[in-house]
């Protein structure tokens, strides 16, 4: 199954369902893995909707993936954090805010 | 290379074109308790540049309108005088600062940043009942001084680049290794000449030491508003580094963590606003 989401809905690690086109031209591929360099193409491109596999189609390897890429996108941030409690706290607030913005 | 000093920097501001007239007197008119939307219009369409990105944004699907909007008064009535405002600010300070040429320096990067903190600054300002325009402008300026640094002085900012590259600090602690100051200096300084209200210029002065400055300031403010655009990742550099939260700032600010995260998805659902700006 497949569903169309807009732009401001799209996560690094979904599936598109359907090539994504602008005048005739391919930007993106059926099957492409979207990364947030992506997303940023598209905006720019003034994409606003894109076409995904469902949810229930996405396999477990995928959410996996998005999980693991929010991990690492937020700890590469916090890089320098250290053992200040506030950015500890601050940085596990991030980390719920962007895996519950993921469901 | 010659070594520079912050009085060079500061001197050489007068070489950078200055902000148009017609600008200063609408930010300066907006400043007011009571406006008349006559008034305001009459200002914004003595500037065509600023008259026709105006028209862009009130006719954007962001708006959703039925039909098309011809007329300055009519794209402040669909936009609102307040939303209008903060668009104004930050669409006449880009547009300003696109003239500046910076070779090597991902701009877009930097602007993302800097329209993400303006408007997590005024997502903080609603919250806490501050100014919201003064907010979205400091925000939108905080790191103006950085720009001006790569445009005018960029063998130097080059050299800070490549320090920051190579011990992966803070860019603001490699700008005071390599030139003994740094750009929030800078930033102030042209916030005072371009006659901004004071609260601005003491945002920008202050922004990673808010805890030395008196409570209930836009300090706090911008100083969170700085760490919520990095962690929104507006920017999205693979260098970026999530700055040291204030934990003075913090506790007067008085945000609840539940809060904070209300507000981070506030201000995600207006991300389409920085393209807008940006344009």
């Amino acid at each position: 199954m497949i569903k169309i989401i807009s732009l401001v809905q799209t996560l690094p690690g979904m599936v598109l369902g359907a090539a994504v086109m602008s005048n005739g031209t391919i930007l993106l591929p059926l099957g492409t893995v979207i990364s947030t360099g992506n997303i940023d193409g598209l905006r720019r491109c003034g994409v606003s909707e894109i076409v995904v596999l469902a949810s229930s189609e996405d396999s477990a390897a995928v959410i996996n993936e998005q999980h693991e890429m929010l991990l690492k996108r937020v700890e590469r941030l916090f890089r320098r954090a250290g053992t200040n409690l506030t950015m500890q706290t601050l940085q596990r607030v991030v980390l719920e805010y962007q895996l519950e913005k993921l469901k | 290379m010659s070594e520079i000093t912050l009085q060079m920097v500061v001197a050489d501001l007068d070489r950078l074109p200055a902000l148009p007239e017609v600008v200063l007197d609408l930010m300066n008119y907006l400043q007011r308790s009571e406006v008349d939307v006559g008034q305001v219009a009459y200002r914004i369409e003595r500037e065509p540049a600023l008259t026709a990105k105006l028209l862009r944004v009130a006719n954007s699907s962001f708006y959703g309108l039925q039909r098309q909007v011809g007329t300055i008064p009519d794209a402040l009535t669909v936009l609102g005088l307040r939303a209008a405002h903060t668009l104004i600010i930050g669409a006449a300070v880009v547009t300003h600062f696109q003239t500046v040429i910076v070779a090597g320096y991902d701009q877009r990067a930097f602007w993302l940043h800097s329209v993400g903190t303006a408007i997590c600054a005024r997502a903080l300002a609603r919250e806490l009942g501050y100014n919201m325009e003064n907010a979205f402008t400091a925000g939108l300026l905080h790191d103006i001084g950085r720009l001006i640094l790569a445009a005018r002085f960029p063998e130097n900012y080059r050299n800070v680049m490549a320090y920051r590259a190579e011990h992966d600090c803070y860019p603001i602690e490699a700008e005071q290794e390599i030139l003994g100051f740094d750009h929030t200096q800078i930033g102030a300084t042209l916030a005072v000449r371009w006659k901004f209200p004071a609260e601005i210029a003491l945002a920008i002065a202050n922004l990673i030491n808010p805890m030395e400055m008196p409570t209930n300031s836009l300090v706090d403010l911008i100083h969170v508003a700085d760490i919520m655009a990095y962690v929104l990742d507006f920017s999205g550099g693979n260098e970026d580094l999530v700055p040291c939260l204030s934990d003075v700032a913090w506790k007067r600010l008085g945000i609840g963590w539940n809060e904070f995260k209300r507000l981070l998805g506030e201000v995600d659902a207006q991300r389409d606003e920085s393209e807008m700006i940006l344009g």
